[in-house]
């Protein structure tokens, strides 16, 4: 009986051999690239990690081969970024599949500068001038992932499944400390994730569940720089995460899902544990032809179990629990939402949306941070601000809220209109009884419209316009509005078999105006009524491709944006000794143009379709209007070969 | 009158009888090799597809009868020679022109997992977008059968996103070496469209260092990472909505005072030295995201 059940066993597991055809394809591509650059590469070159002209490979393989099915594929081998894939059907039991990927980063670095009356202002003793003292930053990222899945056969499909995920960092990034000097910190970090999981149908429905352990350690070395009391951390973070989900068959009346997930994450370090657990439900009704919808409701709970005996190390205190300045429990969350979503066609050239989200959050242990804790000048309580702004003892403070509700509606249609166009709009609308924080909204509206146009000689013209705009009306210390607008247009030519292209367009501003408040001794306290942060962006794209004669195709893209941004302070208070002399100060500004430009030329010979050679230049150009050293450039000749077997 | 009355339901039932065994024959499989004969290049493109290739192994479905696996049975629409007035020509299964819920049930048929199983009630679905609206088994590309690459085919219908993507501080989507789906689940997630159950749990994926459970925590950290971040893109460094002080000061008050001059200066406020410095908060208070030291996030 044993033998006759092992048989039957190892009979389920060993794919069966249908009648297939073996067959294969292999793409191999050798490429040259010529680098060069010039200035600063830490933007123009933030994520690509080439640093010399050199060689790469690429190399793909697909194929079938005795009820095996196997694709491959390996790019950029002997680059910096480097990545591949691979997925293996041995019949129709077991799968194995993998990918991996290196990722250079180039940490930007930003330098910190003001801007006094238009005159660029860097800190006086930094070593950015030089740029050869420039100590650089670079680190890899590698990720890879494998999976193993056995199909249970004469199953529908029910599966189990082995994953392994892993992510390493490592290398340099810039530091900045309380310091003059431009420092180097080290990056030496791992995540590795290990998982189980199985899917089965359910009658008409399915389901699925996961256990996920993962694991993140930094062990890179400490640069102890200007703090002087600190201690490296070397964190070692634990999670560990159950995660199911549930349809019902897309027949049903009432299609329905749901997700439970329960989530808990260990600092080793600290001995605190997070317990998150979470449940979201969903239904989907037609009840006419004409209607459709959609109902949801998600809840998610988060509480963190503090290890009451760890004290806090560093810094000039030892204080006892709950003490003032002294270690304190962490909030807990406990949020609850619901959604509706309707659509209903009125005609084939009408269609309506609708939806209304309700959503309640309430905070535990919100730890009060009192606004005016500071030595000013103080009469009867009273903290008074050069401007005359007061604050009474107690009454501001930049807790999170303890409790907040916020209700979201939106309506929208969409409508064909003559000439084959088609026009889409949509408003939403949020009120929240409570922001979360002072600097978050209680209230926005939203709007945004797209027009489809076809227009002659194969051109469609696409335009979108939205405006946004969030305010906190209830806070009395911040008092943040914002608000932004945004046009995105393109143009498609469809134009010959031989010829197509595109140009798009977006501009997006933003102005923020919250109010600021700086100061610590009698000397200080300064408030800055509605300071003002603002910016702007202009994106420009375009895109072309042409089929010439003899085997050749030329295609080109290109982008080139300008990025402006400001943040005014108005530090010259009169009457006050020794501020600014100039009226107007801006922090961090931003004025940047970047500019990316490719085009190839490819050849297919003729008669030859397996072969293929291709000759490309790119060119990346980054350009600073505020701080020249952090302008640069890239550009690079590819010339590459592909052969198809 | 009796015997009209009986001639006149039997003359009556004659006519219904054919017309209702017309209308119940059912379609029968006749093979690929049928199909192509009329639909040559869509028999050649679907020949070249990753669906060709793995079908017959994973599925073991014969080649004969690919086409109808998806399309349904076709004798009917065979039968029917391309006449669009005969009945038995729109018996054909369409996948890019039937109703959304009669899509997905064919493509669920084989393609079902954990990343789909909450599509039915996904933002997608209720806004009637169907499989073949992002995929396609005859030209699809890569491994996921796209129609295009994988972020253009969410730049199609969210030009916000890609607009945002090419902007000084972005998430290397550009450059090829992340996708949209890297964060986002198109079929539906827990969360709206988020691969996790929280904004915060899809960022700790990647962004581990940031998770804690910290002993002092930064609460909007713990809130949300888009209380201050812009995912999509920024024109502030590190994804910032605003630049750093304004972000920092929108709930802080910067207890450093701006006493900014070149003679010496008490202890304990600023010069304009240290303002030049201080003024982007995270030079000294590194570990904003959380520690296990100092209140005031230096370390």
């Amino acid at each position: 009986m044993r033998f006759l059940t092992a048989i039957l066993l190892l009979a389920a597991v060993i794919p069966s051999y249908a009648q297939t055809a073996d067959n294969y394809s292999a793409v191999s591509t050798a490429r040259f690239l010529d680098l060069n650059y010039g200035g600063n590469k830490d933007f123009v070159q933030e994520y690509d990690g080439r640093q010399n002209s050199g060689m790469e490979t690429d190399l793909e393989v697909a194929g079938v081969k005795d009820n095996t099915y196997l694709d491959f594929e390996l790019q950029g081998i002997n680059g910096p970024s480097y990545n591949g894939y691979v997925d293996v059907n041995f019949g129709s039991s077991l799968r194995v599949r993998g990918n991996f990927k290196n990722l250079v980063h180039r940490p930007a670095f930003r330098t910190t500068a003001l801007l006094e009356d238009g005159r660029f202002v860097e800190h006086g003793s930094m070593t950015l001038v030089n740029q050869s003292k420039r100590p650089g930053g670079l680190f890899n990222r590698t990720e890879s992932e494998a999976q193993l899945m056995y199909y249970v056969p004469e199953s529908r499909g029910a599966r189990l499944i082995a994953g392994y995920w892993q992510e390493y960092e490592a290398g340099t990034t810039y530091n900045r400390y309380n310091s003059s000097v431009l420092n180097i910190g080290y990056v030496d970090r791992q995540t590795s994730e290990l998982s189980m999981g199985v899917y089965t149908p359910l009658a008409e429905g399915a389901m699925s569940a996961d256990l996920t352990h993962r694991r993140f350690v930094d062990s890179a070395d400490y640069n102890g720089i200007a703090l002087g009391t600190t201690a490296p951390r070397a964190p070692d973070l634990r999670m560990n995460l159950v995660d199911m989900r549930f349809r019902t068959g897309s027949d049903a009346v009432v299609p329905m899902t749901a997700a439970l997930s329960a989530r808990t994450r260990t600092n080793t370090e600290n001995g605190y544990t997070s317990h998150a657990y979470s449940a979201t439900l969903g239904a989907a009704y037609k009840p006419t032809k004409k209607t459709y919808v959609t109902a949801r409701a998600y809840g998610r709970t988060v509480g963190t179990d503090e290890n009451r005996s760890f004290i806090i190390r560093y810094g000039n205190t030892t204080k006892a629990w709950g003490v003032s300045g002294g270690p304190h429990a962490e909030i807990d969350r406990y949020n609850l939402a619901g959604d509706l979503k309707a659509r209903y066609i009125y005609s084939d050239k009408l269609r309506f949306k609708a939806g209304y989200k309700y959503e309640n959050n309430y905070r535990k242990n919100t730890n009060e941070y009192s606004f005016e804790g500071e030595v000013g000048d103080n009469q009867n309580g009273i903290k008074r601000f050069y401007d005359g702004v007061t604050f009474s003892t107690g009454s501001q403070n930049n807790v999170p809220a303890v409790q907040d509700t916020r209700n979201t509606a939106s309506a929208g249609f969409e409508i064909s209109l003559p000439l084959d166009m088609d026009l889409d709009v949509g408003y939403t609308k949020m009120t929240a009884n409570h922001a979360v924080f002072n600097g978050t909204s209680d209230d926005s509206d939203k709007g945004e419209a797209t027009l489809i146009m076809p227009l002659p000689a194969r051109l469609t013209l696409v335009v979108t316009a939205g405006y946004a705009a969030e305010k906190n009306k209830r806070d009395q210390q911040n008092r943040m509005r914002s608000r932004q607008n945004s046009y995105q247009t393109a143009l498609e030519w469809a134009g010959t078999s031989r010829f197509s292209a595109g140009a798009n367009y977006a501009y997006e501003q933003n102005s923020t105006h919250a109010d600021n408040y700086w100061g610590f001794n009698s000397t200080g306290m300064i408030h800055i009524p509605q300071a003002f942060s603002r910016y702007e962006n202009n994106v420009i794209g375009l895109h072309a491709r042409w089929e010439l004669p003899r085997g050749f195709s030329l295609a080109g893209n290109g982008s080139y944006i300008i990025s402006r941004g400001q943040l005014t302070d108005n530090l010259n208070v009169l009457g006050v000794a020794n501020r600014y002399s100039a009226a107007e100060v801006r922090f961090a500004p931003t004025d940047v143009r970047i500019a990316r430009g490719a085009v190839a030329l490819t050849y297919l010979p003729p008669g030859h379709k397996d072969l293929s050679c291709r000759l490309g230049y790119r060119r990346d150009m980054w350009i600073d209007k505020v701080y020249f050293m952090n302008s640069g450039w890239a550009s690079t000749v590819d010339l590459s070969a592909s052969a198809k077997f | 009158m009796k015997m009209k009355k009986i001639s006149w339901i039997a003359a009556a039932f004659a006519l219904i009888v054919p017309f209702r065994t017309a209308s119940a024959e059912t379609a029968t499989p006749v093979g690929s090799d049928t199909c192509i004969a009329c639909h040559a290049e869509r028999g050649e493109s679907f020949k070249a597809s990753l669906h060709n290739k793995k079908i017959t192994v994973t599925k073991k479905v014969e080649a004969d009868k690919a086409c109808e696996t998806c399309h349904g049975p076709g004798s009917l629409h065979a039968a029917a020679a391309g006449d669009k007035t005969n009945p038995g020509f729109a018996t054909i299964r369409n996948p890019s022109k039937t109703d959304p819920k009669e899509t997905s049930k064919i493509c669920f048929t084989c393609h079902n997992n954990k990343d789909n199983m909450l599509w039915n009630t996904s933002a997608h679905a209720a806004n009637g977008l169907t499989c073949t609206k992002c995929h396609s088994v005859h030209n699809g590309k890569g491994p996921k059968n796209l129609k295009l690459s994988a972020n253009d085919t969410c730049y199609q219908c969210h030009t916000r996103q890609k607009a945002d993507a090419n902007l000084p501080s972005h998430h290397p989507l550009a450059e090829g070496k992340m996708e949209c789906v890297s964060c986002h689940n198109p079929h539906g997630g827990p969360l709206g469209n988020l691969k996790a159950e929280s904004v915060n749990e899809t960022c700790f994926k990647c962004h581990s260092e940031k998770a804690g459970p910290w002993t002092t925590e930064h609460p909007p950290v713990a809130e949300a990472c888009t209380v201050c971040h812009k995912p999509h893109g920024s024109v502030n460094e590190a994804l910032l909505k605003q630049p750093m002080p304004y972000l920092c000061l929108t709930c802080h008050k910067s207890d450093h005072d701006i006493k900014i001059t070149k003679e010496a200066v008490p202890a304990g406020s600023l010069n304009k030295f240290s303002a030049q410095t201080r003024q982007r908060c995270t030079n000294c208070h590194r570990e904003i995201h959380g520690t296990d030291g100092r209140a005031t996030f230096k370390n």
